[in-house]
């Protein structure tokens, strides 16, 4: 278990054997270390309170009382909003890291996994993953491979990759599309604000410290109403005058054709492609 | 062995996500297909919607089947355009779990993105309903009782209806707390089990608590004013 090889604790399973004296030396050092413990590792606190709740449940005297000390210092430290299955998850993770990362780091973009390989797991990994299992979290599938709960990966990703990168990334994808489709402010920060789920308030003044600038091509858009709704293509007139075969436009802003953002798979559409969808959300909250 | 001082005979736990901004995903079961196959996908009985100001969604009496050794069953599954909320036999982590899957469920339906319900602006409610035994009683907790309950039998005694033994009593601490803006009222109850027989000791309690705090509330409720055990 992470807590005791962290803490250097015997098993829960022998402290109801120690005296007092003992017990209370142990306890007092468990509870210095576990101070150091991140507030992210919850499921670990629930771990450590369900087996001091064990613990005092067979034990007496002077012993239950130290455990009551020590399971109303680790219900704080435990309470969570997770889920069974959640808790499950982040416990896997922050146990055995390299095994998560190496099988979670597929079955996050929903791919199976034989069952087969679970098997050469060693048992203390292999009874976290029949936990998980049991839970839900995996499931086996008819073919013999595995998968994860589709519900669980958004956890999963978040667990495998820090969150901060991971917005810095989301909010650097959307800049360069608003930045890429010549977005004026308020398009960019209704824009910002869909693909970020910030309020549009809060996507306007990000981008009124950190503006993103315009990007034009050579060719002119023909302009539109301003009050119309914009995402529609334009016609592109070329500086000779003579129109390009563009579908024609009926208003808003150029479109330029870019490249598709290599660095994230999971955004292969096109600019164009995205704000069609914004158009159809934008339509559908201003009706 | 440490004996505990409340035993659950029966819990109901409620999670809720309320969103800070109207959420499409949350109001998609409002499409008559959606709803439909929502149910279908939790196997529920029912499905309701509710139109008006308060427009709600429901779909009742469902099961999550989360492997062959887990089951959660549902007694509903809501929502609106500001909720999304579920009610199941269980505790709140089996309800948060259910929560979970529904959003993504919703997800598929909707073709919208894998993302965490927690990453939208919003806020995770809980409440609780047991159905729980106390050896003790809450008698040490509110010591009052014991007066109302003696007035009741001596000054009353002919006229009462029930025996002065077997009164019902319900306490109800109602509370205005803020959830993303809106205000919700909640009650913390208990009061006697109005099935249970006179020498029982059972109690329905609720709570606006996830259920690991809210019988943890009942349990140091029980212990208020207890004579300490003999070591």
């Amino acid at each position: 278990m992470l807590w005791c090889s962290l803490l250097r604790l015997e098993p829960m399973r022998n402290l109801a054997e120690l005296s007092v004296d003992e017990l209370a030396e142990r306890l007092v050092e468990f509870a210095q270390r576990a101070r150091k413990l991140s507030g992210e590792d919850a499921s670990v606190f629930h771990e450590m309170l369900t087996e001091v709740r064990t613990a005092a449940d067979a034990a007496s005297g002077g012993v239950l009382l130290l455990l009551e000390v020590a399971e109303a210092f680790l219900r704080t430290l435990a309470h969570s909003d997770l889920g069974k299955g959640e808790l499950a998850l982040r416990r896997f993770v922050v146990d055995h890291q390299e095994i998560a990362e190496s099988m979670l780091g597929q079955l996050v973009d929903a791919r199976h996994l034989p069952v087969g390989d679970i098997e050469t797991l060693e048992p203390n990994v292999r009874a976290r993953v029949d936990l998980l299992f049991e839970l839900g979290v995996l499931r086996r599938k008819v073919d013999g491979n595995f998968d994860l709960r589709p519900s669980m990966r958004a956890l999963a990703r978040d667990l495998l990759e820090p969150e901060v990168l991971r917005m810095w990334r989301r909010v650097q994808k959307a800049r360069v599309v608003a930045q890429a489709s010549g977005l004026k402010e308020n398009l960019a920060a209704h824009y910002l604000a869909s693909q970020l789920a910030v309020t549009e308030q809060q996507a306007r003044s990000f981008l009124s410290t950190d503006p993103v600038s315009s990007f034009r091509l050579n060719d002119a858009p023909v302009e539109g109403r301003a009050d119309q709704l914009p995402f529609h293509r334009v016609v592109y007139v070329r500086p000779s005058g003579m129109q390009s075969d563009q579908p024609k436009a009926r208003n808003g802003p150029s479109i330029p054709v870019v490249a598709p953002l290599e660095h994230d798979q999971q955004s292969r559409e096109t600019p164009g492609k995205l704000l069609s969808s914004i158009l159809a959300q934008s339509q559908e909250t201003l009706n | 062995m440490r004996k505990r001082p409340v035993e659950v005979v029966r819990v109901q736990a409620t999670a809720s996500y309320v969103f800070a901004a109207d959420n499409a995903r949350a109001r998609a079961p409002f499409d008559q297909q959606v709803a439909s196959a929502l149910a279908k996908e939790f196997s529920a009985a029912d499905v309701v919607v509710q139109g008006g100001d308060h427009a709600v969604w429901m779909v009742r009496q469902g099961t999550c089947r989360f492997s062959e050794k887990r089951r959660v069953e549902c007694g509903s599954l809501m929502g609106s355009a500001h909720e999304l909320s579920v009610s199941v036999e269980g505790l709140s982590d089996d309800a948060k779990d259910v929560l979970n899957e529904v959003w993504s469920k919703l997800g598929e339906l909707t073709d919208a993105d894998s993302e965490n319900l927690t990453e939208y602006p919003g806020e995770l409610v809980f409440a609780t309903v047991a159905i729980v035994s106390v050896s003790g009683g809450f008698r040490s907790a509110f010591p009052g009782l014991e007066v109302l309950q003696e007035y009741a039998r001596t000054k009353m005694a002919k006229t009462l209806v029930q025996r002065a033994d077997a009164l019902q009593f319900r306490i109800e601490l109602p509370v205005e707390f803020a959830v993303r803006g809106l205000n919700a009222r909640r009650s913390f109850v208990i009061e006697r089990r109005f099935t249970a027989l006179t020498e029982d000791r059972v109690y329905f309690t609720a709570s606006p608590l996830n259920s690991t705090d809210h019988i943890e509330l009942l349990e140091s409720l029980c212990v208020l004013g207890a004579p300490p055990e003999k070591t």
